[in-house]
């Protein structure tokens, strides 16, 4: 591409763009996306970001199997999905780009910055792999724009591994107009722990792309920013549910490394010392189970993290503390299942275990946040929950909000969310570790070295006085007032609110992370003039309340989730045959009401632009060009 | 530089652990509120408490007809709490200056920084008072003496790794470093910022394999003493004193880990303080021996540390004036 005349640059003004950096893994595309998310946030977009990985540590290069990368949606308004296609995207390879290609993920007219090395590269190998790669794109108006990354990393550094993304991230600074401070800032902080020279190479890496960007393309696109009047934060959901640990006074975070938890613990331990908390990593996820419930059981509060393949291990240790009604908070951050699955992708795969994974009758509260931002303060509900009703709370996230990033209202903090402490006042003389009010379940929790509170505790069917019983009446009692706790919680719940109208002709009904892309499908079939509203749901144990009499006044009721389900029409599969969709699931069983679901489970979240498709296929699927 | 600019430097050397503390200390003042407080009687109180992700979904006055309200301590408990609240106020009212510890000419070195540190254990006494008077276990007669200062050799484990370090002020003829030695441990940090003639390399009786030592004249070079993570001691001290840094993570044995040595053009030959020329040499001595690589022949090694170490040794005369 020859250099551009300056007067010549094309300035498009758009209300947002999707932007994609891929590579392969290892090259540095998620800090380079990292910070220039982190940017336009700052910048006051709304963004939101989603993260390619490879569950591989180190998979083949240049091979398509091996892009790792990020999705940076960004715009005037607030973003509350990853969107449908990408229009610009950074390509460090031609099979990293093509990967892409084949998941549909570009848009039809994207414009591409591809790394130029590889069309001329001395192994003709990698040359015909170029070659063949370009043929398949050709299918599309991709509009590519050839850029010597490699080539002008090295005249900064030695390694171009080390050198190309923050290349690439100046070319972004330039096409986008971002502001050059807050990506220097940002840098500074990334690197905070390393010697000063490796900021220095990184900011002059980021001008360099800047200046090439100058000299040499021809486009430009601004997206404005609302100034707001509120201070805001951006983070990923992991840091806002660790951030939110430590806001609701949680005090040990004992966990074991699983992906896409572990951020959680990272972030964690490098603060939660200072508000006089602890984290402990434990020797495997039963032992990190046993911990927070050791320490909820000595009067400190307490939470577990981890993910599928944890909750499974940590199963019959989150059965003890229901049995013995230990106040514990569990964050799942679900990933694909099952078996070790997808770690490092997006599934909405717990929601069943997570109320049904135990032998007998284990009844404990499910709760699902929609947004990193909910990703904070859910933690201080169910902390909350959890000291009120002895129970075991249970949060569900998934990978999407867990490494996705969102600007939001930075939270006042309040020390009433830190209130009530374990009561560790005197025991009452007589009163027992199990004094149950025979109508809520509710007893008062004893903390052991409370004085007369002494008691041991136990997993086997015990009486008022924790003392093991196999008494017929014993165990039934227990097991009564264990679940009546949940019913009084629902008692306090309110029926979900509905978006769009009251009545109509679809209910789409979501849960946890998918909110937003529904949302915007919805809104779309709305604009059309389809009757269709939709309810996301928070609480999934107990289920809010009301939920029967609003399905009736739907037509259809439908579950959309990133799970699995079979498809109506496939081999053997039939009304008696078909599973369903973990929420339809449960929604069936609670309400009767035959509702419908679409579910997915690509590795990756939802796009408005497949949720509408399917939404439309359900309310006229005799329409043309609509598969149901 | 003037002492008040050093200090000023030494105290940012120790900042992380500084505010490490404070931010502990202001973490238990605000669960002590919480504590005085219980959960809150007001429809306000009780909403907030519930959090945000309830907003919508939780009616707030039907579940707090589940909460405890009498998660309030008991009125006995109540004195001894805010005893130790005041206590940790006071602490939280002297600022930096509870870190800086400035020694009075001819004072004992390793008692005031163990009577400094008391005063700093109070923290953690207030701690301690607030738990036993939760679970009503507080005695009067017992426990009133705990927030009178928690000795050094009494902080947990865990409360060694809150200390925030101390910056002391003192003239040369005091500096006996070697008196702070029981106080280093669990990420203790200690920077003296020393006036007038000092013995030369006294902080090298600190040099263990776990310890990051420092001795600089220039007080920009501190960095790295911030930045380690561990047990560290630093010294601002006077120009022709020797400058050297024992960093731990440089290497196994002693040699790698003196990243930094340079040793005084002159050895001083009368006494400092109750420091005599002796001991001053056995200080540049005892550096030598462990900076220097050994070399397999018994002479002097060929790096140029190795050679200035070998004209130090040459020009050590003990019959001066001391």
């Amino acid at each position: 591409m020859s250099v551009a005349d300056k007067k010549s640059i094309d300035f498009m003004e758009v209300p947002e763009h999707t932007v994609e950096i891929i590579t392969n893994s290892g090259e540095g595309a998620q800090k380079c996306a990292q910070i220039f998310g982190q940017t336009c946030a700052k910048m006051g977009n709304g963004v939101w970001t989603v993260e390619i990985i490879p569950a591989e540590i180190e998979p083949p290069h240049h091979t398509v199997t091996s892009t790792s990368g990020n999705i940076i949606r960004f715009g005037t308004e607030k973003i509350t999905n990853w969107g449908d296609q990408s229009k610009l995207a950074v390509a460090f390879n031609d099979q990293v780009l093509l990967s892409r290609h084949r998941l549909d993920s570009l848009k039809d007219d994207c414009i591409i910055l591809l790394e130029s090395c590889w069309q001329d590269h001395e192994d003709e190998k990698i040359r015909r792999m170029y070659e063949e790669a370009m043929d398949e794109m050709s299918t599309k108006n991709y509009r590519f724009v050839l850029v010597p990354i490699e080539e002008e990393a090295l005249k900064i550094v030695d390694n171009p591994s080390h050198g190309k993304n923050m290349f690439a991230l100046g070319m972004l600074a330039e096409i986008y107009q971002r502001d050059v401070s807050i990506i220097e800032k940002q840098i500074a902080h990334i690197f905070r722990f390393k010697p000063p020279k490796v900021t220095e190479k990184n900011i002059e890496l980021v001008a360099s792309g800047i200046k090439w960007a100058r000299e040499n393309l021809d486009f430009q696109f601004n997206i404005k920013s609302i100034p707001f009047d509120e201070e805001r934060i951006v983070m990923n959901g992991n840091q806002a549910a660790a951030i939110g640990a430590i806001a609701a006074g949680m005090e040990l975070c004992a966990m074991y490394p699983i992906t896409p938890a572990t951020s959680v613990s990272h972030e964690l331990s490098e603060i939660i010392e200072s508000y006089g908390g602890m984290v402990h990593q434990a020797e495997d996820e039963i032992a990190a189970a046993g911990v927070a419930i050791g320490a909820s059981y000595a009067g400190k509060v307490a939470l577990t993290v981890t993910s599928g393949p944890g909750m499974a291990l940590k199963t019959e240790f989150l059965a003890l503390a229901i049995m013995v009604e230990i106040p514990l908070v569990v964050l799942d951050v679900q990933r694909g299942g099952p078996s070790t699955g997808l770690p490092t992708k997006v599934e909405q795969s717990d929601l069943l275990s997570s109320l049904y994974g135990q032998p007998g009758d284990a009844p404990r509260v499910v709760i699902a946040p929609r947004t990193i931002e909910e990703c904070f303060h859910s933690m201080i509900t169910a902390r909350r929950i959890a000291e009120t009703f002895r129970c075991v709370v249970i949060v569900l996230t998934d990978a999407n909000l867990a490494t996705g990033v969102q600007q939001f209202t930075r939270p006042p903090l309040d020390v009433r969310w830190q209130q009530g402490a374990a009561d560790q006042s005197p025991v009452p003389e007589g009163l027992r570790p199990y004094e149950w009010d025979l109508e809520t379940g509710l007893s008062r929790r004893i903390i052991p070295g409370s004085p007369g509170g002494q008691h041991t505790v136990t997993g086997l069917a015990h009486d008022e006085e924790s003392l093991v019983s196999y008494h017929p009446s014993s165990n039934e009692l227990g097991m009564k007032m264990r679940s009546r706790k949940l019913a009084v919680f629902q008692s306090t719940l309110m029926p979900p609110e509905l978006h769009g109208e009251e009545e109509g002709d679809l209910l789409v009904v979501g849960w946890g992370s998918t909110e937003g892309a529904i949302v915007e499908a919805v809104d779309r079939a709305r604009s059309e003039g389809y009757k269709v509203s939709t309810c996301q749901l928070t609480f999934l144990s107990p289920l809010e309340p009301g939920l029967k009499e609003m399905f009736s006044r739907f037509e259809n009721v439908m579950t959309v989730e990133i799970n699995y389900s079979d498809t109506p029409g496939d081999p053997y599969i039939n009304d008696e045959t078909r599973r369903y969709g973990q929420l339809a699931w449960l929604l069936r069983a609670h309400t009767l009401v035959d509702i419908d679901c679409w579910t997915s489970c690509p590795g990756q979240p939802l796009r408005p632009r497949d949720i509408y498709t399917k939404i439309i296929a359900k309310l006229e699927p005799n329409k043309e060009g609509v598969a149901a | 530089m003037p002492s008040e600019d050093r200090t000023t430097i030494a105290l940012e050397a120790i900042r992380p652990r500084t505010e490490l503390f404070h931010s502990a200390v202001a973490t238990t003042m605000e669960q002590i509120r919480s504590l005085l407080a219980g959960t809150g009687e007001t429809p306000e109180d009780q909403s907030i408490s519930l959090g945000n992700f309830a907003r919508g979904h939780v009616d707030v006055e039907r579940f707090s007809a589940f909460t405890r309200q009498s998660a309030k301590v008991e009125p006995s408990a109540e004195q001894p709490i805010r005893a130790a609240q005041r206590a940790l106020d006071d602490l939280l009212q002297m600022g930096d200056s509870l870190f800086v510890l400035k020694l009075t000419e001819g004072a004992h070195l390793g008692v005031q920084v163990a009577k400094r540190l008391a005063t700093i254990g109070n923290a953690f006494s207030a701690a301690h008072v607030v738990e036993l008077a939760k679970r009503g276990q507080y005695r009067e007669d017992q426990h009133a003496l705990l927030l009178d200062g928690l000795a050094f050799a009494d902080w947990s484990q865990a409360e060694r790794a809150l200390s925030p370090g101390l910056v002391i002020e003192l003239e040369g003829a005091d500096f006996v470093p070697a008196q702070v030695a029981p106080y280093l441990d669990a990420g203790m940090k200690i920077v003296f910022v020393v006036d007038g003639d000092a013995p030369a390399a006294a902080l090298s009786r600190l040099v263990t394999p776990g310890v990051f030592i420092q001795q600089t004249p220039d007080e920009s070079g501190l960095d790295a003493f911030t930045a380690w993570q561990g047990t560290a001691v630093a010294a601002l001290l006077p120009q022709g004193s020797a400058t050297f840094v024992h960093d731990p993570s440089a290497g196994e044995t002693t040699y790698e880990r003196f990243t930094t040595l340079e040793l005084p053009k002159e050895v001083r030959k009368r006494a400092i303080g109750g420091i005599s020329a002796v001991q001053q040499a056995e200080d540049l001595h005892l550096l030598q021996t462990l900076a220097v690589v050994p070399s397999p022949t018994g002479e002097a090694a060929s790096d140029p540390a190795g050679k200035l170490s070998a004209w130090l040794l040459s020009q050590t005369n003990l019959a001066g004036d001391g």
